[in-house]
Protein backbone atom coordinates (compact mmCIF):
# COMPACT_ATOMS: atom_id res chain seq x y z
CA UNK A 1 0.00 0.00 0.00
CA UNK A 2 2.41 2.46 1.19
CA UNK A 3 4.29 1.63 -2.11
CA UNK A 4 1.90 2.35 -4.37
CA UNK A 5 1.60 5.57 -2.65
CA UNK A 6 5.11 6.39 -3.09
CA UNK A 7 4.48 5.77 -6.79
CA UNK A 8 1.66 7.74 -7.15
CA UNK A 9 3.32 10.57 -5.45
CA UNK A 10 6.46 10.38 -8.05
CA UNK A 11 4.10 10.22 -11.01
CA UNK A 12 2.33 12.93 -9.62
CA UNK A 13 5.42 15.01 -9.27
CA UNK A 14 6.31 14.17 -13.13
CA UNK A 15 3.49 15.81 -14.50
CA UNK A 16 4.69 19.20 -13.51
CA UNK A 17 7.81 18.89 -15.35
CA UNK A 18 6.15 20.74 -18.80
CA UNK A 19 5.75 23.56 -15.94
CA UNK A 20 9.32 24.34 -15.57
CA UNK A 21 9.30 25.63 -18.67
CA UNK A 22 13.55 23.71 -19.63
CA UNK A 23 12.92 22.25 -23.36
CA UNK A 24 15.82 20.01 -22.46
CA UNK A 25 14.39 18.39 -19.76
CA UNK A 26 11.23 18.33 -21.07
CA UNK A 27 12.26 16.18 -24.41
CA UNK A 28 14.76 14.10 -21.98
CA UNK A 29 11.79 12.77 -19.87
CA UNK A 30 9.31 11.90 -22.12
CA UNK A 31 11.93 10.20 -24.00
CA UNK A 32 12.21 8.17 -20.97
CA UNK A 33 8.58 7.25 -20.52
CA UNK A 34 8.85 6.06 -23.61
CA UNK A 35 11.91 4.06 -23.02
CA UNK A 36 10.39 3.03 -19.92
CA UNK A 37 7.57 1.69 -21.68
CA UNK A 38 9.74 -0.50 -24.25
CA UNK A 39 11.56 -1.98 -21.18
CA UNK A 40 8.47 -2.66 -19.40
CA UNK A 41 7.48 -4.47 -22.90
CA UNK A 42 10.57 -6.32 -23.21
CA UNK A 43 10.73 -7.64 -19.48
CA UNK A 44 6.91 -9.36 -20.72
CA UNK A 45 9.14 -12.25 -22.35
CA UNK A 46 12.20 -11.73 -20.81
CA UNK A 47 11.54 -11.53 -16.49
CA UNK A 48 8.48 -13.51 -16.56
CA UNK A 49 8.60 -16.22 -19.20
CA UNK A 50 12.65 -16.19 -19.57
CA UNK A 51 13.05 -16.25 -23.03
CA UNK A 52 15.99 -13.41 -23.61
CA UNK A 53 15.16 -11.26 -26.87
CA UNK A 54 18.06 -9.48 -29.10
CA UNK A 55 16.02 -8.16 -31.68
CA UNK A 56 12.88 -6.10 -30.18
CA UNK A 57 14.39 -3.38 -31.86
CA UNK A 58 12.43 -4.82 -34.79
CA UNK A 59 9.01 -4.10 -33.24
CA UNK A 60 10.43 -0.84 -32.03
CA UNK A 61 11.69 0.44 -35.47
CA UNK A 62 8.84 -1.43 -37.72
CA UNK A 63 6.57 0.52 -36.07
CA UNK A 64 8.76 3.56 -35.77
CA UNK A 65 9.27 3.51 -39.47
CA UNK A 66 5.48 2.13 -40.18
CA UNK A 67 4.21 5.60 -39.06
CA UNK A 68 6.83 7.42 -40.69
CA UNK A 69 6.54 6.00 -44.34
CA UNK A 70 2.37 5.78 -43.93
CA UNK A 71 2.47 9.64 -42.42
CA UNK A 72 5.22 11.31 -44.38
CA UNK A 73 5.31 9.35 -48.00
CA UNK A 74 1.62 7.83 -48.18
CA UNK A 75 0.10 11.45 -46.22
CA UNK A 76 -2.13 9.47 -43.88
CA UNK A 77 -3.47 10.97 -41.17
CA UNK A 78 -1.22 11.16 -38.05
CA UNK A 79 -3.57 8.74 -35.70
CA UNK A 80 -3.86 6.39 -38.32
CA UNK A 81 -0.45 5.98 -38.82
CA UNK A 82 0.00 5.76 -34.97
CA UNK A 83 -2.71 2.54 -34.83
CA UNK A 84 -1.16 1.53 -37.89
CA UNK A 85 2.41 1.25 -37.00
CA UNK A 86 1.28 -0.67 -33.83
CA UNK A 87 -0.26 -3.22 -35.78
CA UNK A 88 2.60 -3.44 -38.01
CA UNK A 89 4.15 -4.22 -34.97
CA UNK A 90 2.04 -6.80 -33.68
CA UNK A 91 2.38 -8.58 -37.19
CA UNK A 92 5.68 -8.69 -36.46
CA UNK A 93 5.79 -10.20 -33.29
CA UNK A 94 3.33 -12.31 -34.25
CA UNK A 95 5.61 -13.94 -37.29
CA UNK A 96 8.71 -13.92 -35.12
CA UNK A 97 6.86 -15.48 -32.49
CA UNK A 98 5.64 -18.26 -34.49
CA UNK A 99 9.33 -18.66 -36.53
CA UNK A 100 11.51 -18.77 -32.78
CA UNK A 101 8.87 -20.77 -30.94
CA UNK A 102 10.68 -24.06 -30.63
CA UNK A 103 14.11 -22.21 -29.66
CA UNK A 104 15.43 -21.17 -26.43
CA UNK A 105 18.11 -19.62 -24.55
CA UNK A 106 20.82 -18.66 -27.16
CA UNK A 107 18.94 -19.93 -30.05
CA UNK A 108 16.08 -17.52 -29.13
CA UNK A 109 18.14 -14.49 -28.95
CA UNK A 110 20.28 -15.52 -31.82
CA UNK A 111 16.86 -15.92 -34.20
CA UNK A 112 15.73 -12.66 -32.84
CA UNK A 113 18.66 -11.01 -33.29
CA UNK A 114 18.62 -13.10 -37.32
CA UNK A 115 15.01 -11.28 -38.13
CA UNK A 116 15.98 -7.74 -36.48
CA UNK A 117 19.08 -7.21 -38.35
CA UNK A 118 17.49 -8.35 -41.78
CA UNK A 119 14.96 -5.88 -40.98
CA UNK A 120 17.74 -3.05 -40.43
CA UNK A 121 19.30 -4.08 -43.81
CA UNK A 122 16.46 -3.70 -45.43
CA UNK A 123 16.02 -0.36 -44.00
CA UNK A 124 19.79 0.58 -45.06
CA UNK A 125 18.97 -0.53 -48.53
CA UNK A 126 15.14 0.11 -49.46
CA UNK A 127 16.59 3.57 -50.01
CA UNK A 128 12.81 4.76 -51.99
CA UNK A 129 11.05 3.99 -48.85
CA UNK A 130 13.06 4.19 -45.87
CA UNK A 131 15.48 6.87 -47.28
CA UNK A 132 18.01 4.22 -46.21
CA UNK A 133 20.98 5.73 -43.71
CA UNK A 134 19.36 9.16 -43.60
CA UNK A 135 15.71 8.09 -42.77
CA UNK A 136 12.93 10.02 -43.08
CA UNK A 137 12.06 13.30 -41.49
CA UNK A 138 9.52 15.49 -40.98
CA UNK A 139 6.85 13.34 -39.44
CA UNK A 140 4.54 15.80 -37.73
CA UNK A 141 3.74 15.29 -33.55
CA UNK A 142 0.01 16.35 -34.09
CA UNK A 143 0.65 18.85 -30.94
CA UNK A 144 2.80 21.00 -29.07
CA UNK A 145 5.56 19.22 -26.61
CA UNK A 146 3.85 20.78 -23.93
CA UNK A 147 0.79 18.58 -24.40
CA UNK A 148 2.87 15.72 -26.23
CA UNK A 149 4.51 15.17 -23.06
CA UNK A 150 1.13 14.29 -20.80
CA UNK A 151 -0.53 12.64 -24.51
CA UNK A 152 3.03 10.32 -23.69
CA UNK A 153 2.64 9.68 -19.44
CA UNK A 154 -1.20 8.97 -20.69
CA UNK A 155 -0.24 6.36 -23.14
CA UNK A 156 2.93 4.94 -20.82
CA UNK A 157 0.86 4.57 -18.05
CA UNK A 158 -2.36 2.74 -19.58
CA UNK A 159 -0.05 0.62 -21.30
CA UNK A 160 2.23 -0.29 -18.52
CA UNK A 161 -1.30 -0.91 -16.68
CA UNK A 162 -2.58 -3.51 -19.47
CA UNK A 163 0.59 -5.31 -18.99
CA UNK A 164 0.57 -5.23 -15.32
CA UNK A 165 -2.68 -6.56 -15.06
CA UNK A 166 -1.64 -8.91 -18.16
CA UNK A 167 1.87 -10.20 -16.19
CA UNK A 168 -0.26 -10.51 -13.05
CA UNK A 169 -2.81 -12.52 -14.58
CA UNK A 170 -3.13 -16.43 -14.43
CA UNK A 171 -1.66 -16.18 -17.67
CA UNK A 172 1.24 -14.15 -16.42
CA UNK A 173 1.57 -17.01 -13.52
CA UNK A 174 1.52 -19.78 -16.50
CA UNK A 175 4.70 -17.72 -18.30
CA UNK A 176 6.39 -17.75 -14.83
CA UNK A 177 5.57 -21.64 -14.53
CA UNK A 178 7.48 -21.78 -18.29
CA UNK A 179 10.32 -19.67 -16.76
CA UNK A 180 10.86 -21.98 -14.10
CA UNK A 181 10.17 -25.37 -15.12
CA UNK A 182 8.52 -25.82 -18.36
CA UNK A 183 8.33 -29.68 -18.49
CA UNK A 184 6.09 -29.74 -15.70
CA UNK A 185 3.54 -26.69 -17.26
CA UNK A 186 3.65 -28.66 -19.91
CA UNK A 187 2.23 -31.88 -17.95
CA UNK A 188 -0.08 -29.56 -16.33
CA UNK A 189 -1.83 -29.49 -19.87
CA UNK A 190 -0.82 -26.17 -21.27
CA UNK A 191 0.14 -25.49 -24.58
CA UNK A 192 3.53 -23.61 -23.37
CA UNK A 193 4.36 -22.73 -27.37
CA UNK A 194 0.87 -20.67 -27.31
CA UNK A 195 1.93 -19.61 -24.12
CA UNK A 196 4.86 -17.95 -25.76
CA UNK A 197 3.56 -16.64 -28.76
CA UNK A 198 0.69 -14.98 -27.54
CA UNK A 199 3.39 -13.22 -24.48
CA UNK A 200 5.90 -12.26 -27.47
CA UNK A 201 2.78 -10.56 -29.79
CA UNK A 202 1.78 -8.79 -26.32
CA UNK A 203 5.35 -7.72 -25.89
CA UNK A 204 5.98 -6.77 -29.30
CA UNK A 205 2.96 -4.63 -29.75
CA UNK A 206 3.23 -3.17 -26.57
CA UNK A 207 7.47 -1.79 -28.16
CA UNK A 208 5.62 -0.78 -30.88
CA UNK A 209 3.40 1.86 -29.19
CA UNK A 210 6.57 3.08 -27.50
CA UNK A 211 8.05 2.89 -31.14
CA UNK A 212 5.33 5.23 -32.27
CA UNK A 213 6.02 7.74 -29.36
CA UNK A 214 9.28 7.76 -30.30
CA UNK A 215 8.99 8.71 -33.75
CA UNK A 216 6.58 11.16 -33.27
CA UNK A 217 9.12 13.18 -30.34
CA UNK A 218 12.10 12.72 -32.60
CA UNK A 219 10.05 14.05 -35.52
CA UNK A 220 12.47 11.93 -37.78
CA UNK A 221 13.13 7.48 -37.88
CA UNK A 222 17.13 6.93 -38.37
CA UNK A 223 18.23 3.15 -39.20
CA UNK A 224 19.83 3.31 -35.88
CA UNK A 225 16.78 2.42 -34.05
CA UNK A 226 16.53 -0.80 -36.12
CA UNK A 227 20.74 -2.16 -35.00
CA UNK A 228 20.95 -4.45 -32.85
CA UNK A 229 22.55 -2.28 -30.32
CA UNK A 230 18.82 -0.64 -29.73
CA UNK A 231 17.85 -3.93 -28.85
CA UNK A 232 20.31 -4.57 -26.26
CA UNK A 233 19.50 -1.34 -24.45
CA UNK A 234 16.38 -2.86 -22.20
CA UNK A 235 18.23 -5.82 -21.56
CA UNK A 236 20.50 -3.94 -19.82
CA UNK A 237 18.12 -1.66 -18.68
CA UNK A 238 16.50 -4.49 -17.43
CA UNK A 239 19.17 -6.14 -15.51
CA UNK A 240 20.29 -3.16 -14.02
CA UNK A 241 16.34 -2.09 -12.35
CA UNK A 242 15.97 -6.33 -11.88
CA UNK A 243 13.98 -8.10 -14.43
CA UNK A 244 11.66 -10.57 -11.32
CA UNK A 245 10.17 -7.08 -9.98
CA UNK A 246 7.58 -5.19 -12.34
CA UNK A 247 8.89 -1.90 -12.09
CA UNK A 248 12.29 -3.26 -12.23
CA UNK A 249 13.11 -2.12 -16.01
CA UNK A 250 11.68 1.31 -15.23
CA UNK A 251 14.13 1.82 -12.48
CA UNK A 252 16.80 0.36 -14.76
CA UNK A 253 15.94 2.55 -17.47
CA UNK A 254 15.63 5.55 -15.47
CA UNK A 255 19.01 5.43 -14.09
CA UNK A 256 20.38 3.97 -17.39
CA UNK A 257 19.39 7.39 -19.33
CA UNK A 258 20.06 9.86 -16.53
CA UNK A 259 23.56 8.14 -15.96
CA UNK A 260 24.24 8.62 -19.73
CA UNK A 261 22.90 11.99 -19.48
CA UNK A 262 24.64 13.01 -16.51
CA UNK A 263 28.15 11.08 -17.49
CA UNK A 264 28.63 12.22 -20.92
CA UNK A 265 28.35 16.18 -19.28
CA UNK A 266 31.83 14.95 -17.44
CA UNK A 267 33.57 12.42 -19.55
CA UNK A 268 33.42 11.21 -23.13
CA UNK A 269 34.24 8.04 -21.59
CA UNK A 270 30.58 7.03 -20.54
CA UNK A 271 30.47 3.50 -21.68
CA UNK A 272 33.32 2.44 -19.25
CA UNK A 273 31.14 3.39 -16.45
CA UNK A 274 27.75 1.74 -17.93
CA UNK A 275 29.97 -1.25 -18.41
CA UNK A 276 31.70 -1.61 -14.78
CA UNK A 277 27.94 -1.11 -13.54
CA UNK A 278 26.87 -3.99 -16.42
CA UNK A 279 29.80 -6.31 -14.85
CA UNK A 280 29.44 -5.53 -11.12
CA UNK A 281 25.37 -6.27 -11.61
CA UNK A 282 25.61 -9.22 -12.86
CA UNK A 283 28.69 -10.50 -10.45
CA UNK A 284 26.83 -8.83 -7.14
CA UNK A 285 23.31 -8.25 -7.57
CA UNK A 286 21.57 -10.17 -9.92
CA UNK A 287 18.04 -9.14 -9.01
CA UNK A 288 19.26 -5.59 -9.97
CA UNK A 289 18.05 -2.46 -7.72
CA UNK A 290 15.11 -3.77 -7.58
CA UNK A 291 16.26 -6.89 -6.01
CA UNK A 292 18.83 -5.22 -3.46
CA UNK A 293 15.64 -2.63 -2.08
CA UNK A 294 13.17 -5.97 -1.69
CA UNK A 295 15.74 -7.69 -0.06
CA UNK A 296 16.53 -4.63 2.03
CA UNK A 297 12.49 -4.60 3.60
CA UNK A 298 12.19 -7.58 4.62
CA UNK A 299 15.48 -7.81 6.63
CA UNK A 300 13.14 -4.79 8.97
CA UNK B 1 28.13 -13.64 -66.99
CA UNK B 2 31.65 -14.00 -67.31
CA UNK B 3 32.74 -16.95 -65.49
CA UNK B 4 36.05 -15.78 -64.55
CA UNK B 5 34.36 -13.53 -62.94
CA UNK B 6 32.88 -15.67 -60.69
CA UNK B 7 35.44 -17.76 -60.00
CA UNK B 8 37.52 -14.88 -59.04
CA UNK B 9 34.77 -13.35 -56.33
CA UNK B 10 34.18 -16.79 -55.11
CA UNK B 11 38.08 -16.88 -54.28
CA UNK B 12 38.03 -13.43 -52.43
CA UNK B 13 34.91 -15.35 -50.77
CA UNK B 14 36.88 -17.76 -49.04
CA UNK B 15 39.52 -15.47 -48.60
CA UNK B 16 37.61 -13.55 -46.42
CA UNK B 17 35.70 -16.45 -45.06
CA UNK B 18 39.17 -17.58 -43.47
CA UNK B 19 38.59 -14.15 -41.47
CA UNK B 20 35.19 -15.38 -40.37
CA UNK B 21 36.47 -18.77 -39.44
CA UNK B 22 39.62 -17.86 -37.68
CA UNK B 23 37.85 -15.66 -35.04
CA UNK B 24 34.35 -17.72 -34.69
CA UNK B 25 36.76 -20.81 -34.23
CA UNK B 26 37.93 -19.15 -31.15
CA UNK B 27 34.54 -18.28 -30.15
CA UNK B 28 33.02 -21.75 -30.68
CA UNK B 29 35.89 -23.31 -29.31
CA UNK B 30 35.65 -21.15 -25.62
CA UNK B 31 31.77 -22.11 -26.09
CA UNK B 32 31.85 -26.04 -26.24
CA UNK B 33 34.64 -26.10 -23.55
CA UNK B 34 33.28 -23.32 -21.13
CA UNK B 35 29.39 -23.27 -21.93
CA UNK B 36 29.80 -19.38 -21.67
CA UNK B 37 28.98 -17.87 -25.47
CA UNK B 38 31.35 -14.67 -24.71
CA UNK B 39 30.71 -10.98 -26.70
CA UNK B 40 33.85 -9.91 -24.86
CA UNK B 41 35.59 -11.87 -28.49
CA UNK B 42 34.48 -8.98 -30.50
CA UNK B 43 36.11 -7.02 -28.18
CA UNK B 44 39.75 -9.62 -28.18
CA UNK B 45 39.32 -9.26 -31.92
CA UNK B 46 39.27 -5.11 -31.77
CA UNK B 47 42.93 -5.66 -28.75
CA UNK B 48 44.41 -7.87 -31.39
CA UNK B 49 44.26 -5.24 -34.09
CA UNK B 50 45.29 -2.56 -31.99
CA UNK B 51 48.42 -4.29 -30.40
CA UNK B 52 49.29 -5.91 -33.81
CA UNK B 53 48.97 -2.48 -34.91
CA UNK B 54 50.96 -0.58 -31.86
CA UNK B 55 53.72 -3.02 -32.16
CA UNK B 56 54.29 -3.25 -35.72
CA UNK B 57 55.04 0.64 -35.59
CA UNK B 58 57.85 -0.13 -33.04
CA UNK B 59 59.25 -3.57 -34.56
CA UNK B 60 58.32 -2.96 -38.36
CA UNK B 61 57.97 -6.84 -38.51
CA UNK B 62 54.37 -7.24 -39.00
CA UNK B 63 54.36 -11.52 -38.64
CA UNK B 64 56.13 -11.09 -34.99
CA UNK B 65 53.64 -8.12 -34.02
CA UNK B 66 51.54 -10.40 -35.23
CA UNK B 67 52.11 -13.16 -33.29
CA UNK B 68 53.57 -11.33 -30.16
CA UNK B 69 49.75 -9.18 -30.14
CA UNK B 70 47.74 -12.40 -29.88
CA UNK B 71 49.31 -13.81 -27.61
CA UNK B 72 48.90 -10.86 -25.28
CA UNK B 73 45.25 -11.03 -25.92
CA UNK B 74 45.44 -14.80 -25.06
CA UNK B 75 46.54 -13.43 -22.00
CA UNK B 76 44.42 -10.71 -21.17
CA UNK B 77 41.47 -13.36 -22.00
CA UNK B 78 42.82 -15.72 -19.44
CA UNK B 79 42.65 -12.84 -17.05
CA UNK B 80 39.04 -12.09 -17.71
CA UNK B 81 37.95 -15.67 -17.11
CA UNK B 82 40.26 -15.89 -14.25
CA UNK B 83 38.87 -12.85 -12.75
CA UNK B 84 35.22 -12.72 -14.04
CA UNK B 85 33.72 -15.06 -16.38
CA UNK B 86 34.83 -17.90 -14.46
CA UNK B 87 32.16 -16.71 -11.56
CA UNK B 88 29.69 -16.92 -14.03
CA UNK B 89 29.59 -20.61 -14.98
CA UNK B 90 26.62 -21.91 -15.13
CA UNK B 91 24.48 -18.99 -14.77
CA UNK B 92 21.35 -18.80 -17.45
CA UNK B 93 22.50 -17.43 -20.64
CA UNK B 94 20.93 -13.35 -20.36
CA UNK B 95 23.59 -12.95 -17.45
CA UNK B 96 26.41 -14.64 -19.27
CA UNK B 97 25.69 -12.69 -22.52
CA UNK B 98 25.23 -8.78 -20.44
CA UNK B 99 28.49 -9.76 -18.95
CA UNK B 100 30.70 -10.33 -21.49
CA UNK B 101 28.82 -7.47 -23.14
CA UNK B 102 29.27 -4.96 -20.14
CA UNK B 103 33.05 -6.12 -20.89
CA UNK B 104 33.02 -5.03 -24.67
CA UNK B 105 31.78 -1.70 -23.37
CA UNK B 106 34.55 -1.22 -21.19
CA UNK B 107 37.26 -2.22 -23.79
CA UNK B 108 35.98 -0.12 -26.51
CA UNK B 109 36.61 2.84 -24.20
CA UNK B 110 40.43 1.87 -22.98
CA UNK B 111 40.67 1.54 -26.47
CA UNK B 112 39.92 5.06 -26.80
CA UNK B 113 41.43 6.12 -24.08
CA UNK B 114 44.10 4.66 -24.94
CA UNK B 115 45.10 4.83 -28.82
CA UNK B 116 41.63 7.79 -29.47
CA UNK B 117 38.26 7.31 -30.96
CA UNK B 118 39.89 8.06 -34.96
CA UNK B 119 40.43 5.03 -37.00
CA UNK B 120 43.86 3.67 -37.65
CA UNK B 121 45.77 2.62 -40.14
CA UNK B 122 48.98 0.56 -40.91
CA UNK B 123 50.96 -0.10 -44.00
CA UNK B 124 49.73 -2.61 -46.20
CA UNK B 125 50.86 -5.74 -45.86
CA UNK B 126 52.35 -7.79 -48.67
CA UNK B 127 51.80 -5.96 -50.99
CA UNK B 128 51.17 -7.37 -54.90
CA UNK B 129 49.35 -9.69 -56.80
CA UNK B 130 49.07 -12.74 -58.32
CA UNK B 131 47.27 -13.50 -61.77
CA UNK B 132 44.23 -15.48 -61.58
CA UNK B 133 42.32 -16.03 -64.91
CA UNK B 134 43.31 -12.16 -66.20
CA UNK B 135 42.69 -10.50 -62.59
CA UNK B 136 44.81 -9.01 -60.01
CA UNK B 137 44.13 -10.92 -56.85
CA UNK B 138 45.62 -9.83 -54.23
CA UNK B 139 48.77 -11.89 -52.50
CA UNK B 140 47.12 -11.07 -48.93
CA UNK B 141 43.99 -13.01 -49.90
CA UNK B 142 46.41 -15.82 -51.06
CA UNK B 143 48.07 -15.92 -47.66
CA UNK B 144 44.88 -15.08 -45.76
CA UNK B 145 43.51 -18.78 -46.95
CA UNK B 146 46.51 -19.92 -46.49
CA UNK B 147 46.53 -19.04 -42.61
CA UNK B 148 42.70 -20.32 -42.09
CA UNK B 149 43.56 -23.84 -43.33
CA UNK B 150 47.31 -24.26 -41.51
CA UNK B 151 45.00 -22.93 -38.32
CA UNK B 152 42.27 -25.45 -39.00
CA UNK B 153 44.89 -28.08 -39.27
CA UNK B 154 46.99 -26.86 -36.24
CA UNK B 155 43.64 -26.68 -34.11
CA UNK B 156 42.92 -30.54 -35.40
CA UNK B 157 46.07 -31.62 -34.19
CA UNK B 158 46.23 -30.09 -30.70
CA UNK B 159 43.01 -31.62 -29.75
CA UNK B 160 43.08 -34.76 -31.29
CA UNK B 161 46.69 -35.58 -31.07
CA UNK B 162 48.21 -33.71 -27.67
CA UNK B 163 47.51 -34.98 -23.79
CA UNK B 164 45.96 -30.90 -23.67
CA UNK B 165 43.48 -31.55 -26.23
CA UNK B 166 42.40 -34.83 -25.38
CA UNK B 167 41.89 -33.10 -21.26
CA UNK B 168 40.13 -30.51 -22.94
CA UNK B 169 37.67 -32.66 -25.32
CA UNK B 170 37.04 -34.92 -22.19
CA UNK B 171 36.05 -31.86 -19.92
CA UNK B 172 33.90 -30.65 -22.72
CA UNK B 173 31.93 -34.14 -22.95
CA UNK B 174 31.12 -34.88 -19.27
CA UNK B 175 32.37 -32.67 -16.78
CA UNK B 176 32.10 -34.31 -13.72
CA UNK B 177 33.87 -37.66 -14.80
CA UNK B 178 36.96 -35.20 -16.32
CA UNK B 179 37.44 -33.66 -12.57
CA UNK B 180 36.73 -36.80 -10.77
CA UNK B 181 39.86 -38.70 -13.37
CA UNK B 182 41.96 -36.09 -11.50
CA UNK B 183 41.83 -33.14 -14.26
CA UNK B 184 42.07 -29.77 -13.36
CA UNK B 185 38.94 -28.06 -14.25
CA UNK B 186 40.46 -24.06 -13.54
CA UNK B 187 43.71 -24.91 -15.55
CA UNK B 188 41.73 -26.34 -18.32
CA UNK B 189 39.02 -23.70 -18.76
CA UNK B 190 41.96 -21.02 -17.98
CA UNK B 191 43.57 -22.25 -21.25
CA UNK B 192 40.98 -23.19 -23.18
CA UNK B 193 39.74 -19.32 -23.10
CA UNK B 194 43.62 -18.56 -23.69
CA UNK B 195 43.48 -20.61 -26.59
CA UNK B 196 39.83 -18.94 -27.74
CA UNK B 197 41.03 -15.58 -27.00
CA UNK B 198 44.65 -16.14 -29.06
CA UNK B 199 42.55 -16.62 -32.00
CA UNK B 200 40.50 -13.60 -31.61
CA UNK B 201 43.82 -11.88 -31.26
CA UNK B 202 45.17 -13.08 -34.55
CA UNK B 203 42.16 -12.25 -36.13
CA UNK B 204 42.25 -8.97 -35.58
CA UNK B 205 45.92 -8.70 -36.28
CA UNK B 206 45.00 -10.16 -39.45
CA UNK B 207 42.44 -7.78 -40.59
CA UNK B 208 44.13 -4.63 -39.85
CA UNK B 209 46.82 -4.22 -42.66
CA UNK B 210 43.62 -4.93 -44.86
CA UNK B 211 41.09 -1.91 -43.51
CA UNK B 212 41.81 -0.21 -40.15
CA UNK B 213 41.66 -0.66 -36.36
CA UNK B 214 38.86 1.49 -34.60
CA UNK B 215 37.07 1.34 -31.37
CA UNK B 216 33.31 -1.00 -31.78
CA UNK B 217 35.08 -2.82 -34.64
CA UNK B 218 34.62 -5.90 -32.52
CA UNK B 219 31.06 -5.51 -32.39
CA UNK B 220 30.50 -6.00 -35.75
CA UNK B 221 32.67 -8.79 -36.48
CA UNK B 222 31.43 -10.59 -32.73
CA UNK B 223 27.83 -11.00 -34.32
CA UNK B 224 29.18 -12.07 -37.51
CA UNK B 225 31.22 -14.88 -35.51
CA UNK B 226 27.80 -15.87 -33.48
CA UNK B 227 26.12 -16.20 -36.79
CA UNK B 228 28.71 -18.50 -38.05
CA UNK B 229 28.89 -20.15 -34.69
CA UNK B 230 25.49 -21.13 -34.57
CA UNK B 231 24.88 -21.90 -38.27
CA UNK B 232 28.10 -24.31 -37.86
CA UNK B 233 26.13 -25.40 -34.64
CA UNK B 234 27.51 -24.50 -31.38
CA UNK B 235 30.72 -25.18 -30.02
CA UNK B 236 31.49 -27.42 -32.72
CA UNK B 237 34.95 -26.49 -34.59
CA UNK B 238 34.31 -28.38 -37.88
CA UNK B 239 30.92 -26.61 -38.33
CA UNK B 240 32.27 -23.51 -37.74
CA UNK B 241 34.74 -23.90 -40.52
CA UNK B 242 32.17 -25.00 -42.72
CA UNK B 243 29.76 -21.97 -42.32
CA UNK B 244 32.47 -19.52 -42.34
CA UNK B 245 32.99 -20.56 -46.08
CA UNK B 246 29.06 -20.59 -46.46
CA UNK B 247 29.10 -17.40 -45.48
CA UNK B 248 31.79 -15.84 -46.85
CA UNK B 249 30.78 -17.65 -50.07
CA UNK B 250 27.02 -16.35 -50.08
CA UNK B 251 28.69 -12.85 -49.19
CA UNK B 252 30.99 -12.91 -51.84
CA UNK B 253 28.45 -14.13 -54.68
CA UNK B 254 25.51 -12.52 -53.13
CA UNK B 255 27.53 -8.99 -53.83
CA UNK B 256 27.70 -10.38 -57.55
CA UNK B 257 24.35 -11.21 -58.09
CA UNK B 258 22.13 -9.59 -55.25
CA UNK B 259 23.62 -6.01 -54.49
CA UNK B 260 21.43 -4.89 -53.06
CA UNK B 261 20.78 -7.39 -50.51
CA UNK B 262 23.95 -8.45 -49.94
CA UNK B 263 23.72 -6.44 -46.03
CA UNK B 264 20.73 -8.77 -45.05
CA UNK B 265 22.16 -12.17 -46.57
CA UNK B 266 24.21 -13.42 -43.32
CA UNK B 267 21.02 -13.22 -41.47
CA UNK B 268 19.11 -14.53 -43.59
CA UNK B 269 21.28 -17.67 -43.57
CA UNK B 270 20.67 -17.73 -39.75
CA UNK B 271 17.26 -17.53 -39.74
CA UNK B 272 16.77 -19.94 -42.25
CA UNK B 273 19.36 -22.23 -40.65
CA UNK B 274 17.33 -22.11 -37.31
CA UNK B 275 14.45 -22.76 -38.64
CA UNK B 276 15.13 -25.92 -40.79
CA UNK B 277 18.03 -27.10 -38.42
CA UNK B 278 17.78 -25.46 -34.69
CA UNK B 279 21.20 -27.53 -33.84
CA UNK B 280 22.92 -25.88 -37.11
CA UNK B 281 24.73 -27.93 -39.12
CA UNK B 282 27.07 -29.80 -36.86
CA UNK B 283 25.54 -29.34 -33.77
CA UNK B 284 24.20 -31.83 -31.43
CA UNK B 285 20.38 -31.77 -30.50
Amino acid sequence: MRNKTILAAVIALTLLIPFTGNKYLLYLSIKIWILILYAIAFNIIFGYSGLLSFGHALFFSGSAYGLAILVVKSGLPLPVGFIAGIAIAAVFSAAVGFLSLRHKEIHFAMITLAFSMMFWGIVMKWRDVTGGEDGIAGIPRGMPIFWFYYFSVAVVLICAYIIYRFVKSDFGLVLEGIRENEVRVRFSGHSTLKYRLYATIVSGTFTGVAGALWTMLDRTVTPSISHWSFSAMPVIATLIGGPQNFLGPAIGTLIYVIAQDVITKYTLYWQFILGMVVVSVVLFFRGGVMGVLERLFERR
Amino acid sequence: MDPSAIIFQLILGIASAMLYWIVSSGLTFTFGVTRVLNFAHGAFYMLGAYFTLTIFELTQNYIFSLFFGATLVALIGAACERGLISRIYGLPVPFQLTLTFGLVLVFDDLVRIFWGSVPKMMPPQFVGSINVLGRALPIFSVYLIIAGIAIALIMYFLLSKTDWGMEIRAITVDPETAVCSGLNPTFLYATAFMFGSFFAGLGGGLYVPISSAAPGMGEHVIIYAFIVTVIGGLGSIKGAFISALIIGIIESLGALFVPWMTIALPYIALAAVLILRPEGIFGEK
